[in-house]
């Protein structure tokens, strides 16, 4: 199989005709990242309407309900246990399940239905589903996950309804695979010794990805007919970077992924040597290849696996962890240290992209949020935010260090210049002398890339966001579960936008880099070296693959490739 | 009133706001639209499956009923101190 084709043609469609015993492979979210290797435990998922057994008293039911629901409570006690060691911030979201479901409101409903003559499993529905239903037609995301994650609570109460406890010691070195996980279930899971994580619904908002994350374990959620797909004990690759699920891997695949394992484990080893050499093709043409950092960690990481710079400081991530926007002084201190932990090689931070995520200061209500007041357009509206970032940014760049400026989700080259005026400004104001930080604007829409000659008039330097340059292309929203496989980088038009970013960057003589998941996909790798892409910036853990993959390449070759693939689809007409 | 919770009344902010309805000695009650619940039931709450920026009314009837729908407003519009003054 040759590695380079676009990820569109290297995997078969979802679903696929099983044939024979063959491999197969399945897309979904992408949700926590990592490889995971193992046996298939399926969590069971009957949810029959009525249990059809011998009738029972009232006193019964009621009994058999509050043996059930007191199980489950002792399992939420547990997984809150481990949660509280291993993802503190996970801790408090199962606590309030925990309340939820023993809160006297819901003991009381259930009781009055059993005392006038329904079983506890039609109570217990009877109790639920007008919460679960409302949450399921509510037009916020997050509030969807949650009819998710409170529907499995439910068929965890009707399944120990019926004796069935769950069997988790079974899960050790398994890959868990069920219809939708509750936040404890992952916890309890993990602490079980599951390797991976596959679910068919939920999306990149659930608790379960979260989790997931949190505790470092893959997981690909929202993989429609993972459940008729994959039948217990099969062998299942979860790959957790890209959100596929692998079933029944040929020997070549098993042999692939032993090859990616070894080589992570002397992965910093080989970065040491890699470190000093310069990520250049079989015919010179010279990447810089730099990392995309959100914590004081990731540049530690960054340096052993010998980044050249920190091409993206996600600041937004700062933001969202101490959930409010830091001032002056607390930037000042923050970017210092990343400065400082990387000596002279340049550092790029941001401008706080608040949108979607924080919409705590937006005072209207925002239907489309990823249309709405995010990136450089909230910042120019809230220009004291602005202004104290900028000025922290000068007052780290004035002792030395070298700081570059990144604009995001950029439309128009005026957005540019009143940032760079204003810079001049403060730079006055705080008597600053010497050059002004480089200031560069980030690609992520059509606009700026059919626009991106005026752009690299007035920036100096582009960065091209695949993630966001793809979604509003194909007007595909990145985190929906349901449009995962339509949401692809490699698509011709996205491919087409950024080609032409990268020729108006070269004709201005400005350079132009790339940031975002495509920068750390392998198969890209070849298509924006063809481009002339000057820059990658990827997280620390992909770089060393990078530079490996870039030392194997050809320029030349790499941009007949990418002319070949060009023409071709325009010829289809795409 | 209008919902000014980041992301809207889920699973944490409905437990945390059921507890603190359960300190006043007042019934308060949540509506959205035609659905009314008891603000000392977590599972009601998230039942109305209010997001940023909905609407929701409060009522509260008992002694203390003022000062228990001024501290569940606050609470709604984000305030992150919302303690009870005894």
């Amino acid at each position: 199989m040759d590695s380079s084709l676009p990820r569109w043609q290297l995997l078969p469609k979802l679903g696929q005709e099983r044939e024979g015993e063959q491999q197969l492979s399945l897309r979904g979210v992408a949700a926590s990242p990592g490889i995971a290797l193992g046996r298939a435990y399926i969590v069971g998922t009957e949810t029959a309407a009525s249990s059809g057994q011998q009738p029972r008293t009232a006193e019964q039911e009621w009994e058999r309900y509050r043996w059930a629901l007191e199980q489950l409570l002792q399992e939420l006690d547990a997984a809150q246990q481990v949660a509280q060691r291993e993802a503190p911030a996970m801790a408090s979201v199962i606590e309030s399940y925990r309340l939820m479901l023993s809160e006297s409101a819901l003991q009381e409903t259930v009781q009055r239905s059993i005392a006038q003559g329904s079983t506890a499993e039609e109570a217990l529905r009877a109790a639920l589903e007008p919460t679960i239903y409302r949450l399921r037609f509510s037009s916020d995301a997050v509030l969807r996950e949650r009819a998710v994650e409170l529907e499995q609570f439910l068929r965890q109460l009707v399944a120990l309804l019926r004796n069935r406890m769950p069997q988790r010691s079974c899960a050790r070195n398994a890959v868990v695979v069920a219809h939708a996980l509750t936040p404890s279930d992952v916890v309890l899971f993990h602490q079980a010794g599951a390797v991976g994580l596959v679910t068919a619904v939920g999306g990149i908002t659930s608790h379960t990805a979260i989790m997931a994350r949190t505790l470092g374990m893959p997981a690909v959620i929202g993989l429609r007919g993972a459940l008729s797909l994959i039948r217990a004990q099969e062998l299942l690759v979860v790959d957790g970077y890209a959100g596929v699920v692998i079933v029944r891997p040929n020997a070549e695949t098993l042999a692939r992924l032993q090859r990616h394992q070894s080589r992570a484990q002397w992965r910093i080893q080989l970065a040491q040597r890699l470190a000093r050499i310069p990520a250049q093709t079989t015919d010179g043409y010279r990447v810089r290849l730099l990392a995309t950092v959100a914590s004081l960690q990731d540049v530690e990481d960054a340096l052993v696996a010998g980044a050249e710079g920190i091409g993206l400081v996600r600041t937004e991530l700062l933001v969202l962890q101490r959930r409010g926007v830091p001032g002056e002084e607390e930037q000042y201190a923050w970017y210092r240290q990343l400065c400082q932990g990387m000596g002279e090689a340049p550092v790029t931070i941001r401008l706080f992209d608040l949108g979607a995520e924080w919409r705590e200061a937006i005072p209207v209500l925002e239907r489309n949020p990823a249309l709405g007041m995010r990136g450089i357009r909230y910042m120019l509206h809230h220009p004291e935010l602005l202004r104290a970032q900028l000025r922290a940014i000068l007052r780290v760049a004035a002792e030395g260090f070298t700081l570059r400026l990144l604009l995001p989700l950029v439309n128009s080259a005026e957005e540019v210049r009143t940032v760079r005026q204003m810079l001049r400004e403060l730079a006055l104001e705080l008597g600053y002398r010497g050059r002004l930080p480089a200031l560069g604007s980030m690609v992520e829409t059509p606009a700026a890339a059919l626009g991106a000659a005026k752009l690299a008039e007035v920036s100096d330097f582009l960065s091209i966001g695949t993630n966001d340059l793809t979604q509003y292309t194909l007007a595909v929203d990145r985190e929906h579960e349901l449009l995962a496989e339509m949401f692809d980088p490699l698509h011709p038009a996205v491919l087409e936008l950024m080609y032409r970013t990268a020729q108006a960057a070269r004709a201005k003589g400005v350079p132009v880099g790339v940031c975002g998941e495509l920068a750390s996909h392998a198969a890209a790798t070849e298509l924006l070296v063809g481009m002339g892409i000057e820059e990658l910036s990827a997280t620390p853990g992909s770089l060393v693959p990078l530079k490996q993959r870039i030392r194997q390449l050809s320029r030349a070759a790499a941009q007949a490739r990418l002319e070949r693939l060009l023409s071709g689809c325009c010829s289809n007409g795409v | 009133m209008v919902v000014r919770l980041r992301e809207g009344v889920h699973a944490r902010p409905a437990a945390q706001l059921a507890q603190l309805a359960s300190e006043f000695a007042a019934t308060v009650q949540l509506c959205r639209d035609s659905l009314v619940v008891d603000a000392r039931s977590a599972l009601g709450i998230l039942s109305l499956a209010a997001e940023y920026g909905a609407e929701l009314l409060i009522r509260a009837e008992g002694p203390d009923a003022h000062e228990a729908v001024e501290c569940i407003a606050a609470f709604l519009q984000g305030e992150k101190q919302v303690r009870r003054e005894r």
